[in-house]
């Protein structure tokens, strides 16, 4: 996770309190697309530079693996708020 | 392939997630295959009678999704050893796979650790079974 923000435990009370919810078409998106990424990333990493038992160097072409999958969270991330962009607000 | 080793197959609609893990198992030396479609997965099953086999369950690529997999696979093989992979909204979908008789089932995004111990928890089952 990201360093946190200052008043991350206040944000997150805010949702508790506010009962703020993410809509399921939303959760369904995020699942499926960072879930998959980042499910590549921690395989390519754990086959390589943090295997448990033989760690090694990861290839130009691991490395170049793991920023395509960055780059799609990113891609999505760009998708999913301009579908979601309002007049207020992100 | 030595007739000791555990065999695993993973089945998942993304190529690169079946190509990696396969890989990183046979390291570990597990006789593996892979699937990236779920009728394939079943011929496979059919033919390869692997011990453990890892499903996921949301695979809009495939003809059939991972629960209609592990069905036929089941039908083939009541005694199967299966591993659902879910997703945070796939709730419904892991009650039925449970009711179908899947062994585990782990939620994306997971680390190679967390994998790791759901499929060393079945190798045990697997060894148990003799």
């Amino acid at each position: 996770m990201a360093n946190p923000l200052p008043n991350e435990d206040d944000l997150y009370q805010q949702i508790e309190n506010g009962k703020l919810t993410v809509h399921p078409i939303i959760w369904e998106l995020l699942s499926h697309h960072i879930g998959n990424d980042l499910y590549m990333i921690n395989l390519i990493l754990g086959a390589t530079i943090l295997s448990r038992n033989n760690p090694r160097p990861m290839t130009t072409e691991e490395a170049q693996k793991i920023y395509e999958r960055i780059m799609l969270i990113k891609d999505f991330l760009d998708k999913l708020r301009k579908a979601t962009k309002k007049d207020v607000g992100f | 392939m030595p007739e000791n080793k555990v065999k695993l197959l993973i089945v998942d609609d993304e190529g690169g997630i079946v190509e990696w893990i396969t890989r990183i198992y046979s390291e570990k030396g597990f006789a593996t295959f892979g699937a990236t479609d779920g009728i394939s997965a079943v011929e496979l099953f059919q033919k390869e009678r692997p011990h453990i086999t890892v499903i996921d369950i949301h695979m809009p690529r495939s003809s059939i999704d991972g629960v209609e997999t592990l069905k036929r696979i089941k039908e083939i093989d009541s005694g199967a050893i299966c591993l659902m992979v879910t997703r945070m909204t796939d709730k419904d979908k892991v009650e039925e796979c449970r009711r179908l008789g899947a062994l585990h089932y782990i939620t994306k995004p997971l680390t190679l650790d967390e994998l790791d111990k759901v499929i060393n928890s079945a190798v045990s089952v697997v060894k148990k079974k003799g």
